[in-house]
């Protein structure tokens, strides 16, 4: 009734998972449950139990031996049904320390060395997303636990996608270019931006998408940056369109950015966008298994300044991998480059890759983008549309 | 002030009402500042209390408030310029957090002079949140401002937001009837889109469709379901193809500017089960005597009895209706996580004793249950306590709906 990844692909992760949990000595994970964010911030929660979407809250417990426990609020008999991954759901009310303590003591862990994936460090929610008062519960009724940070490692482990993954990217992105066919289709003078919004997410819903999912449209004259929530503002001739289109297929999100221009574009918008492209073309075309995130980067440098001549220059962010939120590695600021500028690409990483061109004298900017897969013979793209800036006549 | 977006929102005299009712408590309990937490889970319900006093939100990002006794009210965010000053005109004092909530909360109570002060932290943990027993701020957060602030007393001011958003404005009202309106649109497509071989998801599209176009925001929760007799919803539709004689049930929220009613509607695909055109009646008979009792004054525990006595009392002798029993949920509407909340699963002493109050609004979905247990009947509106009883927010018919096909 629901997406499904196969059984194989589960005792794929949770080998992979357990290895790398007996390498940093961890006996059991907790992951928290927390929908924030369009349901990204719960990710790790959902890559070891499959359930999730429509912001069902999910709180697990993966011991390295034994068997994994979903605490779901109240619906634990449906998803016993729904998925094949966990046979042990049970109702936990929220009350999230009391599930983990409930649980590790029957795991008998009341001694070990416990890895809160969450405890801090994801890319969009630095501050974690357990809340204090369920560590301290836990902290309090195991007192000689040791409690460690595992948001890295599981960082690590879900940055390389199987083929099943990428398929399920595929399908995102195929819903993805439907909902940008409705965007353009609506896409005329006198169209308020809710109206717009509310077709797109009609197909996106319509075509097996998924809620709650990134998805920001701002439409206006000369607009650098969408918002959060579309508005009454109705369309005008000559208005641009600036989007980020995000589509989950059995919560795995590709995305697209594609930007619309209703009447003519200006020249300056027009030319940011034609060096967005280069970027995207130069980039994609460096992208392979062993090259850095730091080669990658150059590469977009010297593509800006190559076509930008002095009058157009870089801007964060240029990619961030996809999957099923949160994923990295993620090029978002400085510190990011910093962290991964020696890491090297893997095949099976995925990634939006949007990099984005700012006017060096003005305040212009602009960014066309499109979700890529590394393979171990170069980058492809997941979605099939023109990559190009569109022009809608009217 | 930058140019405002065509976006509907309350009026500074709404927030100066808010601010006042807050400080009150605030000063009677010795506090200094309240920080409301970053927290967009549970489709950003976690994050009500932020937005109640800032008025920044919509969509799903994360938005922390600290909002001191005396002095300018902060709004913390990500990407704070471009995107909060320009959707509201309550907090003038937005700055950017890039990620790193705890900081700039601590930057900002640095200001304040409450390094032996008593700081409020609503979702602290120690009082339980409607539907987050745990609290809502999390623990990396938690641990800046107790690390830079050690000798100061960190106390859970969950409470305080609770007791002042338990009674709803009058400006808070019409916003929840304009949700209820979108909600009722909503029941509408539904209806017109339930059809035998049509898929549930798409219905629920359309549902949602109907939502957007209409002006709710998104996220919003939205509980759903198809079968031939389904009890409990989920929180998410199926690829099931819908045949005749379903029913699909439901729980539709609309957001109005971060305002969420909740309509219940059971829509039957062309026919309409017997046995629920019986338990509709006394279904209805049960809302109708708790909508008149929605007095203020009355207890939760007492709509609660109320339920089961008036099911005792009407329930035919024979058919399918036969011996019916009753069921009260209710729950508080508003920004989100509103309490007081009244389910089979959540009735604690201090919630069952909790006195309505004149302008409260809630969801009341009572459910009629035949005696075998087999159905379940459950229809639900929004509904504002006055001092004549209860006030339906939504005008649909009270009854069974049926897509004709």
């Amino acid at each position: 009734m629901i997406p499904q990844l196969s059984l194989q692909e589960r005792d794929r992760r949770y080998q992979k998972v357990r290895t790398e949990m007996k390498r940093q000595g961890i006996d059991c994970l907790v992951l928290p449950a927390n929908t924030g964010r369009w349901e990204q911030l719960q990710g790790d929660s959902r890559y070891l139990t499959t359930i999730g979407g429509f912001a069902t809250e999910v709180f697990t417990v993966f011991p390295r031996e034994g068997d994994v426990t979903a605490y779901i609020f109240n619906r634990a008999a449906w998803w016993k049904q729904a998925q094949r991954w966990v046979g042990d759901v049970r109702d936990g009310r929220n009350r999230w320390g009391e599930n983990a303590i409930e649980r590790i003591n029957e795991l008998g862990l009341q001694k070990g060395t416990i890895g809160i994936s969450g405890l801090a460090g994801l890319f969009r929610a630095p501050e974690g997303i357990i809340p204090y008062s369920s560590v301290k519960a836990m902290q309090d009724a195991f007192p000689h636990a040791k409690f460690v940070n595992a948001t890295e490692m599981m960082q690590e482990v879900r940055s390389v996608k199987s083929a099943e993954e990428v398929s399920m990217l595929e399908r995102s992105a195929a819903i993805i270019e439907k909902t940008i066919e409705t965007m353009v289709e609506n896409a005329n003078p006198g169209v308020s931006e809710k109206e717009i919004y509310g077709a797109m997410v009609h197909t996106m819903l319509a075509n097996g998408g998924e809620l709650p999912t990134l998805f920001f449209l701002s439409a206006g004259p000369g607009l650098t940056n969408s918002s959060f929530v579309p508005t009454d503002y109705q369309i005008q001739k000559g208005d641009r369109i600036i989007d980020e289109i995000e589509a989950k297929y059995g919560g795995y999100a590709a995305q697209a950015v594609c930007p619309v221009v209703v009447g003519a574009p200006d020249d300056e918008y027009q030319r940011m966008i034609d060096i967005s492209r280069a970027c995207f073309d130069a980039i994609l075309g460096g992208m392979k298994p062993g090259i850095t995130f730091g080669s990658l980067f150059d590469i977009y440098r010297e593509t800006v300044e190559q076509h930008g001549k002095g009058k157009y220059a870089w801007n964060h962010p240029v990619m961030h991998a996809r999957g099923l939120g949160d994923d990295g590695p993620a090029l978002l600021g400085d510190k990011d480059l910093e962290r991964f500028s020696k890491i090297e690409l893997q095949a099976g990483m995925v990634f939006i890759l949007k990099p984005q061109v700012r006017a060096a004298q003005s305040k212009g900017r602009a960014s066309i983008g499109d979700t890529v897969v590394v393979t171990e013979n170069g980058a492809r793209r997941l979605g099939k549309r023109e990559l190009k800036l569109i022009v809608k006549s009217v | 002030m930058p140019e405002l977006y065509p976006y509907p929102r309350f009026s500074l005299a709404e927030r100066d009402r808010r601010w006042k009712a807050v400080r009150e408590l605030m000063r009677q309990q010795n506090i200094d500042v309240i920080v409301a937490p970053q927290n967009s889970g549970h489709s950003a319900d976690y994050q009500a209390d932020t937005r109640y006093l800032t008025h920044c939100g919509g969509g799903e990002p994360d938005v922390a408030a600290v909002f001191p006794l005396d002095g300018e009210v902060t709004a913390i965010a990500t990407s704070a310029a471009p995107r909060w000053p320009t959707v509201q005109d309550w907090t003038m004092d937005v700055r950017e957090a890039r990620r790193n909530y705890g900081r700039a909360i601590v930057d900002r109570l640095k200001e304040f002079n409450v390094e032996r002060g008593r700081i409020g932290i609503t979702g602290l943990g120690e009082i339980e949140g409607t539907r987050t027993p745990e609290g809502t701020i999390f623990y990396g957060t938690w641990k800046q401002i107790r690390e830079a602030f050690p000798s100061a007393e960190l106390v859970d001011a969950t409470k305080i937001l609770a007791q002042v958003r338990y009674v709803k404005s009058q400006e808070e009202i019409d916003v929840l009837a304009k949700s209820m309106e979108i909600i009722e649109l909503a029941i509408q497509a539904e209806i017109s889109a339930a059809q035998p071989g049509v898929k549930d998801w798409e219905v629920w599209a359309a549902a949602q469709y109907a939502m957007m176009r209409h002006g709710s925001e998104m996220p919003v929760h939205c509980f759903w379901v198809s079968g031939k007799n389904p009890k409990r919803t989920l929180t998410r539709p199926s690829m099931r193809i819908l045949e005749r004689g379903d029913v699909i049930i439901n729980e539709l929220e609309a957001s109005w500017i971060g305002y969420r009613s909740q309509g219940v509607q059971p829509v039957f695909v062309e026919v309409i089960n017997p046995a629920q055109a019986e338990l509709i009646k006394v279904q209805r008979e049960i809302f109708n005597r708790v909508l008149e009792s929605l007095k203020p004054g009355i207890s939760v525990g007492e709509l609660a009895e109320l339920t089961r006595k008036t099911a005792e009392s009407i329930a035919p002798k024979s058919g399918p209706a036969a011996g019916a029993s009753g069921d009260l949920t209710m729950h508080g509407r508003g920004a989100g996580d509103d309490g007081p909340i009244i389910t089979p699963h959540a009735r604690s002493p201090r919630q069952l004793g909790l006195a309505m109050q004149e302008n409260m609004v809630l969801v009341c979905k009572p459910s009629a249950i035949s005696a075998d247990g087999e159905y379940i009947c459950q229809w639900g509106d929004t509904v504002v306590v006055t001092e004549n009883g209860g006030r339906r927010l939504g005008k649909r018919p009270h009854e069974l709906a049926v897509a004709a096909g």
